[in-house]
């Protein structure tokens, strides 16, 4: 129950706003984020609203883009059930089985990241597929690839805050910068999901700026999945920022 | 007169940190043998400064004391090269603020010095070119290696340990990998509106300080090689950032008026 409860603490946390019109703090959810990343480099402090105003515009971003989810594919519509081990009908009351992960599914994803280590080259897309095919897996799985290619990406993004379609050369990233929202969607649900139930900064850092990309693209993604992801990962934002800020006392 | 340390030279940008190098080294009796200021051709604002470091060159007030146990201030009324003529360094000025630039490289293969206390712009990483030109270069690196590599990581510290550090290394071809020569633990600072541009600097300069003065007693840089096995951060995510000053660093006071450029 991830998101109920992640977006209930975030609305309880926050402070009473005045009656007049405020302008946000928190501006890096705005913008040409796919050609033009946020540098995040001295930014400024402004003290307890900026964590209001982020937890705000985060919480009407999941509103938007909540629903519509009917017509998932039935690829994303088993991976998300089972990352989020729940139907995700829930949300919406329409109601959707735990929809298996095919074996079939499971030797393709660990084909592609075989071959990405060992060749160090690979498309992002079905990299990010591949991944979230083994964090869907019901049973504990931990696999050396896997964590050499989420540790190649999340370099390569921090160090440009954009994906790229392909990897090269030992997996650093190539020229071919990406656009493709649903590339973005999957891969900010990856990065929400693959630190299981622990917070793990550097992770959630990536979450953080990959989901500024999202919701400042919010009004674009139509796609059922990309959606559902996009919500997905916005709910884990959420979870993994209260499991930080309540550290020690949960 | 102050002692001049014959081997070692500063190259850097004009702001706080340098400013914090100079200005300390000078107070406790050192000085740099030589001095290389690099500067923006068109007077950019660059990573790590503000505007003042780029227009007038100086700002009008003079802050307090940043540490309990620490009297030294850093005088922002002072440019560099106020600072280096006072001291009597010679110095020329380069116009590029990147360490890999050719003329960068062309102004350090002309000198002497085998040491360099380096205070480039934020994340100007140091290429192949430079490194390769027999010079060692003396970096203050605001974290604990090799738990604390990379950018950003007084933020993380606070968050992961309520403290921060200052590791002082030679820059190497991994980041933040180099020779360690020493690490300096402080108390996490009480402001935290001036973290960026007054405690970083002080807690830096201060870290140097007990390099130079072991050099100064020793002759030479006592060094050790660094774990290979570590964890290199990223820049930080705003939201994190405020986190770790407002709710889950030490308990600390903001500035009403924070004078922390964006």
């Amino acid at each position: 129950m991830i998101d109920a409860h992640s977006r209930h603490h975030a609305a309880t946390k926050q402070t009473p706003k005045a009656l007049t019109m405020t302008v946000s703090t928190y501006t890096y959810d705005a913008g040409d984020l796919l050609h033009s990343p946020n540098s995040y480099r001295y930014t400024q402090i402004h003290g307890p609203q900026f964590i209001d105003d982020w937890a705000s515009q985060r919480a009407a971003a999941m509103d938007e883009l909540s629903g519509g989810w009917t017509e998932l594919d039935l690829q994303s519509q088993g991976i998300i059930s089972r990352i989020t081990k729940k139907p995700l009908g829930e949300s919406n009351g329409t109601g959707y089985s735990d929809t298996s992960i095919s074996s079939e599914m499971i030797a393709w994803s660990e084909r592609i990241l075989t071959e990405a280590v060992d060749t160090g080259a690979a498309d992002t897309y079905d990299l990010v597929n591949a991944m979230l095919i083994q964090e869907s897996r019901l049973e504990a799985v931990d696999l050396a690839e896997q964590k050499l290619a989420l540790e190649a990406m999340r370099r390569n993004f921090e160090c440009s805050r954009i994906l790229h379609s392909r990897y090269e050369r030992r997996l650093r990233h190539g020229l071919s910068i990406s656009t493709d929202l649903a590339l973005y969607t999957r891969t900010a649900a990856l990065f929400g999901v693959c630190s299981g139930g622990e917070v793990d900064l550097l992770t959630l850092n990536v979450l953080l700026k990959l989901n500024d990309v999202l919701v400042a693209n919010r009004s674009t993604i139509s796609d059922p999945a990309d959606r559902a992801y996009s919500h997905l990962a916005l709910a884990m934002e959420a979870s993994r920022v209260h499991m930080l800020r309540n550290r020690g006392t949960e | 007169m102050n002692t001049r340390l014959n081997d070692v030279g500063f190259i850097g940008i004009q702001n706080n940190r340098s400013r914090a190098y100079l200005q300390r080294l000078a107070q406790s009796g050192f000085r740099f043998s030589y001095a290389i200021i690099l500067t923006d051709p068109q007077r950019k604002v660059v990573a790590g400064q503000q505007q003042h470091d780029v227009s007038t060159g100086n700002a009008s007030c003079i802050g307090s004391p940043i540490l309990p146990d620490d009297p030294f201030v850093i005088d922002e009324s002072r440019s560099l090269i106020e600072t280096l003529k006072a001291v009597g360094t010679n110095y020329s000025l380069v116009d590029s603020v990147d360490m890999n630039d050719d003329l960068v490289i062309e102004a350090l293969s002309l000198r002497p010095e085998g040491v360099w206390c380096f205070s480039g712009s934020g994340g100007n990483i140091l290429r192949r070119p430079v490194l390769s030109l027999g010079k060692r270069f003396l970096h203050m690196h605001p974290g604990a290696v090799p738990e604390f590599r990379g950018s950003t990581t007084f933020y993380y510290s606070l968050i992961e340990s309520g403290s921060c550090a200052v590791s002082a290394i030679f820059l190497s071809s991994g980041v933040d990998m180099g020779d360690l020569v020493l690490i300096r633990h402080f108390p996490p600072p009480t402001d935290m509106s001036r973290i960026d541009y007054h405690y970083d600097p002080v807690i830096r300069s201060a870290t140097l300080l007990s390099v130079i003065e072991d050099y100064d007693r020793t002759g030479a840089f006592s060094v050790k090689p660094q774990q290979n096995e570590g964890k290199t951060w990223y820049t930080i995510h705003p939201l994190l950032k405020h986190l770790a000053v407002l709710e889950l660093g030490p308990n600390i006071q903001l500035d009403p008026s924070p004078d922390v450029n964006g």
